[in-house]
């Protein structure tokens, strides 16, 4: 292979790497609508290089995880966060009726608040997690199959707390 | 217009089936935790899981994939239950919550229906660990469950919605939420060696 063909084939390789979450991204308009709303909500666009990010997240996903899209804001203005009996209802509004709540862990020691919903998609469930701290949020959706649910049904806080959303976007 | 008697008796099985096939009037095995809440502002981690029945169907459909022989008895509980309410709250210190809040959960308890079958509480540590099952008045078949557990830094209410078999409850225990309370897993009763670590006080 000459010096030039290998140098395309690079090139081809990272477009591909770039370009394959957006090709992902027409089966997500749930997800995008969401961290719409809240890039909308808060005046703050998510970090850039999601796509990779989320491209890298299915690359080194748990077991019974997959297709995962990820979604991180910096720098929140918090004094926009709605008030505590709020947040259930600004969260489901944000989220739509076909997700039922599944979990929140609200944390005082460290100011985290994770909301995991999820709905039935065929023979996957479909989760949704929404991390918010004092100024980042972070939103995830994933697939999860029947490994991943007998997880999730075992120990839906300590699950909820391994989501890359609980780690800032496993950055 | 006079109404054939056949049509009239058969309007009036229906009925009584229709009747028979619903709990008893005031019978509801759904608390109301959400009275919990203001706790939510001194406790240092607040976990809320609900798992209502569409939640519960799907996770019985992936579980039934599993065929983990372990967890054939929890399979067997989730197929027929209608919701799992679980509401954890952990405290930094002591005295963060009152009786007065339990006694919130406790006082729906006492209405008619609800039977406390386990109570278990410990005058040294203040563990404390009480089952109420919810029986229909008419059929006697199970509607419900609560668990209360509470120590004094940690408070767990789990309610459990529809059919379960008590001598089963220890194969939840542990999943969903549902806090370790040591129960007999023959009798869903608490283990002896637990039994004998605490000190009944009623």
């Amino acid at each position: 292979m000459t010096r030039r063909n290998r140098v395309r084939l690079h090139i081809l390789a990272l477009s591909g790497l770039l370009l394959a979450p957006a090709a992902g991204r027409a089966g997500d308009r749930e997800f995008h609508a969401i961290v719409e709303r809240i890039q909308a909500h808060y005046q703050k666009r998510p970090m850039r290089f999601m796509g990779l990010a989320s491209f890298v997240a299915n690359r080194v996903r748990p077991e019974g995880v997959r297709n995962i899209k990820l979604a991180v804001f910096e720098h929140l203005d918090s004094s926009r966060h709605p008030a505590d009996p709020d947040f259930d209802a600004f969260m489901q509004e944000i989220v739509g009726p076909e997700f039922h709540p599944f979990v929140r862990v609200r944390s005082r020691r460290d100011g985290e608040q994770t909301f995991v919903y999820a709905r039935g998609l065929g023979r996957d469930l479909e989760l949704l997690v929404v991390t918010l701290e004092q100024d980042e949020a972070c939103v995830v959706k994933m697939h999860v199959d029947s490994e991943g649910m007998r997880q999730w049904v075992d120990d839906p806080p300590a699950m909820s707390r391994k989501t890359p959303a609980s780690h800032g976007g496993g950055r | 217009m006079k109404i054939p008697a056949p049509v009239v008796r058969l309007i009036a099985t229906l009925l009584l089936a229709c009747c028979a096939s619903i709990p008893a009037f005031g019978q509801n095995p759904r608390l109301q935790i959400k009275n919990l809440d203001k706790l939510s502002k001194k406790a240092s981690e607040v976990v809320d899981v609900t798992l209502d029945e569409s939640m519960l169907k799907l996770a019985s459909k992936f579980m039934a994939e599993d065929k983990d022989e372990d967890d054939a008895e929890a399979r067997e509980i989730v197929k027929d239950l209608k919701g799992v309410y679980v509401k954890s709250f952990e405290f930094e210190k002591e005295g963060e919550y009152s009786e007065e809040d339990v006694e919130a959960i406790r006082s729906q308890l006492a209405a008619p229906g609800w039977t406390r079958v386990v109570g278990v509480r410990s005058k040294h540590d203040g563990d404390n660990a009480e089952v109420y099952l919810m029986t229909d008045s008419n059929t006697r078949n199970i509607l419900g469950l609560a668990i209360i557990a509470a120590d004094p830094e940690n408070l767990t209410v789990v309610n459990l919605v529809g059919p379960i078999d008590i001598e089963k409850l220890s194969a939840l225990e542990g999943k969903m939420g549902i806090p370790r309370m040591g129960l007999d897993k023959e009798k869903g009763k608490p283990s002896q060696k637990q039994a004998a670590s605490h000190d009944e006080k009623k």
